[in-house]
């Protein structure tokens, strides 16, 4: 088939039955080709957004590998295997990056506005300053001098904070893209959560060397 | 279903094959004979080979030409044979390559090869047909090396090892669809010589490993060797054995073993004439347990790792497989129990639970079913060099394969044309501390200011643990690949010995890993200054002039010390200080190189 043809998304390509899922032909059995219109998000049958239904993402995500996974093609003749062993990696690739909510916003601002690239920015100088305390804090309590689940909890919850507003920036990014300010604000906002995560890690390796 | 595509358990000391039937996966065997083999060969002239119970019944009479235990020296070189070799009757030596040769002359692969061409034989006697395709086991600590041994085994005896299978997880595919399929469980294969823990996540037909954690060099051998040290000890105190004494004393110690798996004491007849000892010998278990406790409490100490790498608790696990034959020890089951507090699962055969699940994943492949999936991790993560020697991971270790990661990387210096990739495996933060698994060179980048150019580097490991690294400048097209097969070569001490450092220099490493990322930093900042510093008099006011000068001295004497808070305090200063100045006068590249951007 011709691979540059954009290949409609609720048809199999081999049989032409109604597809359930875009990589896999519940029908015929046949591994779908790669569109152009697909992405993490299309794959797992879930709209672009930065709130995520992870229980949608789990469920589909072993539907697919179900039918997908190299082990169940290995009498299948190249080609399909091949497919096959491509598509599971896409899929373990996809799911990481939807269920780290930094990677997800990064992804999901790359495909409303590509021509941002994956571009980052700092965080603002502010927040810097206030997070210092916190890393301050962080140095204190792997030298065992202080407790590490509060500042887990804050890091916690401002990490929250920050997705909450990254959910409303996104938001409204999806209803109108051209907004180069909100674009530069939601970058801010990625960059603080790049942070925040970076904290939470270190908090849990602290945690754990306990 | 097309062929028969058998399950082969090749153990350290015992090994057999098991295929899926009508009735169910068995082990092959029938009245007359089985494919259940001690895996144990004696080499009585060029053309008298015994493989099995044969040959393990010759070991105290030729004890220099029996030869058992030879999975530990599958892929290894002389070097990472860490134990005494003179402990063991029969020769083994090093070879012209670097690899090692029992008898002077037989790899450990060809012995293997001789226990697999064995079970093979019998199989296609009890099956009535060939056999020509298997799934073999190994310890899922089993680096590339190894694994690639064993597949050489495998083709020696004319097998094709259609999937080199990680035992525990062969265990838990048994456990899985036989006993419960849902909850996490930790799988604990205590061997002949080696031990494994794993942790799944039973999910109806998903069988998912989280983590997984082990030692190449620690199971029942090892255990029979205490013992067989420490009734040695009793009996004849430090004095010189040789190895025909020893080999009679090894069999005592596995009796005693047995024995003492029921009974809290036994008496056994020890006849050794060469050392003049004909009595009888009493040993009682708590004897035993004190010479063996240093090893148990070893095992403990791997579980705990691998709960951690996969963020659970011992209260998180529902079920405990116990699997291979140490773990009939009572003190193995006794600590067990204690570290999760509750008895583990015991009712499969800890023996044969390999064989079986190494039989059914191979029905799988043969296409014979396909109502479960087993989803199997990398051991260690990977990853390239980045600035500074600092060790940039690309897939992080216990990733499910299939897996694809990329990410982009820039150039550090101006009018780059050329970027060398270095591809390394490891916990470390620096790749000093890592295993180095290749390299190659990515060329044909147009001249451009550094951190301009956009590399993309992919790593892609299929389903059989291959890596494939390829590297594009997305500005130009330039591209570049490389075939890898990770972990090759990689020896199992400095495995065990990066993953230990890896936790005890984890923190350690942050401060280092800083001070080399803010010193890099401040020399670009230096340099970015440099270039655009005649400008400055068009752009500043003369007291931010003397400002930023003053400053420039201070970066440049704290980025000569060790403290990196100091210097990232002092950086993000001057980041500050030339904002302004680097906006009105450059373009997106020097606002990077002036520090504003922390990417």
């Amino acid at each position: 088939m011709n691979r540059d043809a954009a290949p409609s998304h609720d048809r199999c390509q081999a049989c032409a039955s109604e597809l359930k899922h875009r990589l896999f032909c519940d029908h015929c059995e046949k591994i779908q080709q790669m569109g152009k219109g697909d992405d993490y998000f299309s794959i797992f049958g879930h709209k672009k957004s930065f709130k995520l239904d992870k229980a949608l993402v789990e469920e589909t995500f072993d539907e697919l590998i179900l039918a997908l996974h190299p082990d169940f093609h290995a009498t299948a003749e190249a080609g399909e295997q091949a497919l096959s062993i491509e598509h599971t990696a896409l899929l373990h690739q996809a799911k990481n990056a939807l269920f780290n909510p930094y990677l997800r916003g990064r992804y999901l601002l790359t495909l409303l506005v590509p021509e941002i690239g994956a571009s980052l920015s700092s965080p603002p100088q502010s927040f810097i300053i206030e997070t210092f305390e916190l890393q301050e804090a962080l140095d204190e309590a792997a030298a065992g001098t202080r407790e590490v689940a509060p500042l887990s909890l804050q890091i916690e919850e401002m990490s929250a904070s920050v997705q909450e507003e990254l959910s409303q920036q996104f938001g409204d990014l999806i209803g109108y893209a051209d907004q180069p300010e909100l674009v530069e604000a939601i970058q801010g906002n990625l960059a603080k959560l790049k942070f925040l995560l970076n904290l939470s890690e270190r908090a849990q390796a602290i945690t754990k060397n306990q | 279903m097309t062929e028969h595509i058998l399950g082969i358990d090749l153990g350290t000391t015992n090994s057999m094959a098991s295929l899926v039937t009508a009735s169910g996966a068995e082990i092959i065997e029938n009245a007359e004979e089985s494919t259940h083999v001690p895996s144990v060969v004696t080499l009585l002239s060029e053309t008298e080979r015994l493989v099995g119970h044969a040959a393990l019944a010759e070991r105290v009479n030729h004890p220099e030409a029996t030869f058992y235990s030879f999975k530990r020296f599958m892929g290894r070189g002389p070097k990472d044979v860490n134990e005494d070799l003179s402990q063991l009757p029969f020769p083994v030596s090093a070879g012209e390559r670097d690899n090692i040769l029992l008898g002077h002359r037989y790899s450990p692969e060809e012995m293997s090869s001789f226990v697999l061409s064995e079970i093979k034989g019998r199989a296609e006697r009890i099956l009535g047909h060939e056999v020509k395709k298997a799934v073999i086991t190994v310890p899922a600590y089993f680096d590339d090396g190894q694994r690639q041994a064993t597949r050489d085994a495998a083709e020696i005896a004319g097998l094709e090892a259609v999937r080199i299978l990680n035992e525990p997880t062969a265990a838990a595919i048994a456990y899985g669809l036989g006993e419960k399929n849902k909850g996490k469980v930790v799988v604990y294969d205590f061997g002949g010589g080696t031990f494994d823990v794993s942790v799944l996540e039973l999910k109806e037909k998903i069988f998912k490993v989280l983590s997984t954690h082990g030692d190449t060099h620690l199971g029942g051998d090892d255990l029979d060797n205490l013992l067989m040290e420490s009734i040695a000890k009793d009996l004849i105190g430090n004095s010189p054995i040789e190895p025909a004494s020893r080999q009679a004393l090894k069999k005592v110690a596995e009796e005693i073993k047995i024995e003492l798996t029921a009974s809290l004491e036994t008496t056994q007849r020890i006849n050794l004439p060469q050392l003049g000892i004909d009595q009888e010998f009493t040993y009682s278990r708590a004897q035993f347990d004190a010479a063996i406790a240093p090893l148990v409490e070893r095992t403990l100490g791997h579980i705990d790792q691998a709960l951690k790498d996969a963020d659970l608790t011992p209260q998180d696990i529902e079920d405990v497989v116990l699997v291979g034959g140490s773990t009939r020890v009572p003190l193995v089951r006794h600590r067990v129990q204690e570290f999760f507090g509750m008895p583990p699962h015991v009712r499969i055969n800890p023996d044969q639970v390999v064989a079986i699940g190494a039989g059914i994943q191979g029905h799988l492949l043969a296409g014979g079913r396909r109502d479960f999936l087993l989803m199997d991790v990398i051991p260690l993560s990977l990853g390239i060099e980045t600035l500074g020697g600092t060790f940039s991971k690309m897939i992080i270790k216990n990733a499910s394969i299939p897996a694809k990661a990329t990410e982009i990387f820039s150039t550090s210096v101006d009018n780059q044309t050329g970027i060398d990739l270095n591809i390394f495996q490891g916990e470390r933060e620096f790749i000093k501390d890592c295993r180095k698994l290749g390299q190659f060179k990515l060329k044909g980048i147009p001249p451009m200011p550094a951190g301009l150019p956009k590399v993309e580097v992919t790593f892609f490991v299929d389903n059989n643990g291959l890596l494939t690294v390829s590297a594009k400048e997305l500005r130009s097209e330039a591209s570049a690949e490389i075939d890898i097969v990770p972990t090759h070569g990689l020896k199992r001490s400095e495995v065990s010995q990066m993953i230990r450092d890896s936790y005890e220099h984890a923190e350690e490493d942050f401060s280092d890993r800083n001070m080399v990322e803010f010193r890099a930093k401040a020399v670009a900042i230096e340099e970015g200054l440099k270039k655009v510093w005649a400008q400055a008099d068009q752009f500043l006011k003369p007291e931010e002039i003397q400002e930023i000068e003053a400053h420039r001295t201070v970066l440049s004497r704290i980025a000569q010390g060790e403290d990196p808070v100091a210097l990232k305090a002092a950086i993000d200063k001057m980041g500050d200080l030339t904002r302004e100045f680097a906006d009105s006068i450059m373009g997106q590249a020097a606002r990077g190189v002036l520090g504003g951007d922390h990417s």
